[in-house]
């Protein structure tokens, strides 16, 4: 047993880091599986089995009297009855009003698994769903293929290769939009103030950012953007801080913008590269149960240099954690503008028919104990970098945090 | 899914306050259905069940209330049929539903209108309970029952005050200009049956008579028969049947409006599931057979208005002017389940005398003319105005 549990771990966490860096905030966190026990492989009744366990609640009957109506009577086409038990499976899924709580048809679930082997291929472009189940742009990273073809903030994405997104869930929008470098996707896209949905055509791209970017920059303030939390995340920022440090630097930077997250293991170790001593993130568990991670000592960089990170609406997740734990320990300063809003933790279960359903079973807290589902982190200097801005070069983000640091 | 049905709900709403329980927008054949389903074959939901189980024991959060998965599975299930029509119906929303189309919902007779500031504006309709209790034109409504008004609501929660079982009570608080204090007014609410066609002779060209149907009821014919005999007495030679933002009624009266311009033949066939058929013919005692005839239609011309202009110009009976129409020509069977759920099931779809569907497309007009803004501004309508030059042309070369 314990050996298909541990490869199943591994290919979450990569599946997770994928997936993650798409479309914004996912961290699992490896303890889970071992608490919650190997669950993910499980077994349906095979034919002839009955269909329903002993306790199918009462009112589930007029799912039935629903369906042999639709039999008896419908006109048009409809497709296969398992293809019904689908649809069934994501609207029941649905009534738990939780985004990140989806089930993902086996076609997809194994498009998604050949991309967690493959390179992550897309249009670089953070996705979430708003509270009518509409798939909103948050996030075109500057550079890359979404940005380019003129998406912004805000844009409903209505339908992706003309089929119709609403039903689906976040996951599987987002497998329908990823695909092979060089290949087009088009997506219809509502626009507030736009009489009508129009289309853009992006071409995906391979989405290759280096994981750390670090620069000194005038006045010997360090530089250091952190693109998503990959393994060795920390390792990474951590070298370059000493670095910058060894060139003379007497401030940081950190930018999280448009970080999607990743692992949570690299999130509290990047945290207490900041943070001294006490929490960095609480995870609560479903009956109250918390899970306290604490900073790792040997990697605080000390506390004698002033501290600002950016944060902006794609710092999902991990971001949030780090951003969050900075900001509660008054270690820095918080600058640019409200980040995603995803704390929670998802349990992922390999179905016997190939599909995959994702349950949230957790959520994180800040360590003075704030939610960051929803609400996100808020900055404690708002900046906002309009797209005018991006178009004349301008970062007043970037130029308040050095504002900032050098009153320091 | 829940906003489409949220659009017909209100278009329900908002028309049976004047129309008084007629299926206005909608065309029901037969919109009461009693049997029990019969068994079928059971699909294999073990893995429903697996996810059903797995959700629910590990989901950190509150877990929906029972029946809300049961509905999210119903809903999800009619998504993948891809008919905006075939929809699920929550209990509470059902019963609201059922009450309006079955009449058991009065009205007071009267126009409600907002103005640019946001107050609530009367007009009683002639002879109806609002006028006899004493509401004037411009009476700026201010509470229902006691309840203000607020600006948050919205003219359909209005209705929805106002409206109520047909004999009860309703006490409207007016404002009125030249009164100081507002004014309680006690109207007893009552079936409104209100006129579906207005008629005149144009102005522009005496030969030419004008008919506007703005739902299929159960009297529109009768009227029809009246507004034909009338203007023709009047010396039309020619008629405009305007059916722009006509969304539908009844189908029994479709054919018989085809009918007031078709001999015989085929009005309409209906197809339901494995090839059965139903096919509506031409019947007898049309007014209008004869005549030039301009039919306008426009995006809101759906469903009831669709046939009609559909067979007009399937047999090439009458010029269409305007816009595309709407495209709505499914037919819906509604069942109550057991827990008083409702369950609306596309059955059967309308097609042309020569076999066109109506459904999803729409007719295309013989001559295409947009109203835009501007002329909504200006107060012109070109629709009419080419349906007036076709009409004289076809006089002329008589």
């Amino acid at each position: 047993m314990k050996k298909p549990v541990q490869i199943l771990i591994l290919a979450l966490l990569l599946a997770a880091t994928a997936v993650a860096a798409f479309f914004g905030g996912m961290a699992f966190s490896a303890s889970q599986y071992r608490r919650i026990g190997p669950t993910a492989v499980l077994t349906t009744a095979g034919t002839g089995q009955p269909a329903s366990p002993p306790d199918v609640p009462a009112e589930f009957s007029v799912f039935w009297e629903a369906w042999s109506y639709l039999e008896d009577q419908f006109y048009g086409n409809p497709p296969p009855a398992s293809e019904r038990v689908y649809g069934a499976i994501r609207g029941m899924v649905a009534s738990y009003g939780d985004p990140h709580t989806a089930w993902i048809d086996p076609t997809r679930a194994a498009i998604m698994s050949e991309n967690i082997s493959g390179s992550f291929e897309g249009i670089g472009a953070t996705i979430r769903k708003d509270e009518a189940g509409r798939l909103i742009v948050v996030d075109p990273i500057p550079g890359y293929p979404a940005f380019q073809a003129g998406l912004r903030p805000d844009d409903v994405i209505l339908k992706v290769d003309g089929q119709p997104v609403d039903s689906l869930s976040l996951y599987e929008a987002v497998l329908l939009i990823r695909g092979p470098a060089g290949t087009e996707v088009v997506l219809t896209i509502f626009r507030e103030g736009e009489p009508r949905p129009f289309e853009v055509t992006i071409v995906r791209q391979k989405i290759q950012i280096d994981v750390v970017q670090a620069d000194l920059l005038d006045n010997g303030i360090g530089y250091i953007r952190l693109t998503q939390f990959s393994k060795g995340a920390v390792e990474k920022t951590s070298q370059a801080a000493q670095d910058l440090f060894d060139r003379g630097a007497t401030g940081l930077v950190f930018d999280l913008r448009s970080n999607p997250g990743g692992l949570l293991s690299e999130a509290v170790s990047v945290g207490s590269l900041f943070v001294e001593d006490g929490a960095v993130v609480i995870e609560r568990l479903k009956g109250g149960e918390e899970k306290v991670f604490k900073a790792e000592k040997p990697r605080f960089l000390g506390r004698d240099f002033p501290l600002v990170v950016l944060i902006n609406g794609g710092s999902a997740s991990a971001s949030e954690i780090v951003a969050g734990a900075v900001q509660d320990h008054h270690r820095g300063v918080i600058i640019g503008e409200t980040s995603f809003g995803k704390g929670s933790v998802q349990l992922p279960h390999r179905l016997s028919d190939g599909s995959e359903l994702r349950v949230t079973v957790a959520e994180w807290l800040t360590p003075n104990r704030r939610q960051i589902t929803g609400q996100g982190i808020q900055p404690d200097i708002e900046v906002t970098l309009t797209a005018e801005d991006i178009e004349q070069g301008r970062d007043p983000q970037l130029d308040a945090a050095l504002d900032y640091l050098r009153t320091q | 899914m829940q906003t489409i049905t949220r659009i017909i709900l209100t278009t329900l709403v908002a028309l049976v306050i004047f129309s008084g329980g007629a299926g206005v927008g909608y065309a029901f054949r037969d919109y009461w259905v009693d049997d029990q389903p019969t068994d079928t074959e059971a699909a294999d939901f073990s893995l429903y069940w697996e996810v059903w189980h797995r959700v629910k024991e590990q989901f950190y959060g509150d877990i929906p209330e029972p029946p809300q998965p049961t509905y999210g599975a119903i809903r999800g299930m009619l998504e993948t049929l891809n008919d905006p029509y075939t929809v699920f119906i929550e209990p509470d929303t059902a019963a609201h539903e059922k009450a309006q189309l079955e009449g058991q919902f009065g009205g007071i007779g009267a126009f409600v209108r907002q103005d640019e500031q946001g107050r609530v504006i009367l007009e009683p309709m002639r002879g109806q309970p609002a006028e006899k209790a004493g509401i004037q034109t411009n009476d700026i409504l201010i509470a229902v029952d006691g309840t203000p008004l607020t600006p948050e609501m919205t003219l359909d929660d209005i209705v929805l005050l106002i409206r109520g079982e047909v004999g009860t009570e309703v006490v409207l608080t007016v404002q009125r200009e030249g009164v100081a204090d507002p004014i309680d007014i006690t109207v007893v609410r009552a079936i409104i049956e209100t006129p579906s066609a207005f008629w005149r002779i144009l102005e522009e060209d005496p030969n030419i008579g004008y008919i506007q149907l703005t739902s299929f009821t159960e009297r529109s014919n009768t009227e029809l028969n009246q507004a034909f005999d009338e203007l023709t007495d009047q010396g039309a030679q020619a008629f405009i049947f305007d059916l722009r933002n006509n969304g539908g009624g009844l189908l029994e009266t479709a054919i018989d409006v085809a009918s007031q311009f078709i001999r015989s033949g085929v009005i309409l066939q209906e197809r339901r599931k494995n090839g059965d058929e139903t096919v509506y013919r031409a019947r007898s005692g049309g007014r209008a057979l004869d005549q030039p005839l301009v039919v306008l239609v426009n995006g809101g011309t759906a469903s009831a208005s669709e046939i009609v202009a559909g067979a007009l110009k399937d047999y090439g009976r009458a010029v269409l002017v305007g816009e595309k129409t709407f495209g709505k020509g499914s037919v819906q069977l509604i069942y109550e389940l057991s827990d008083k759920s409702r369950l609306h099931v596309t059955v059967a779809k309308w097609f042309t005398p020569k076999g066109n569907a109506i459904d999803g497309v729409g007719l295309t007009p013989d001559i295409e003319v947009p109203i835009t803004e501007e002329d909504r501004t200006a107060g012109r309508d070109p629709q009419l105005e080419r349906g007036i030059a076709i009409l004289q042309g076809q006089l002329q070369d008589k």
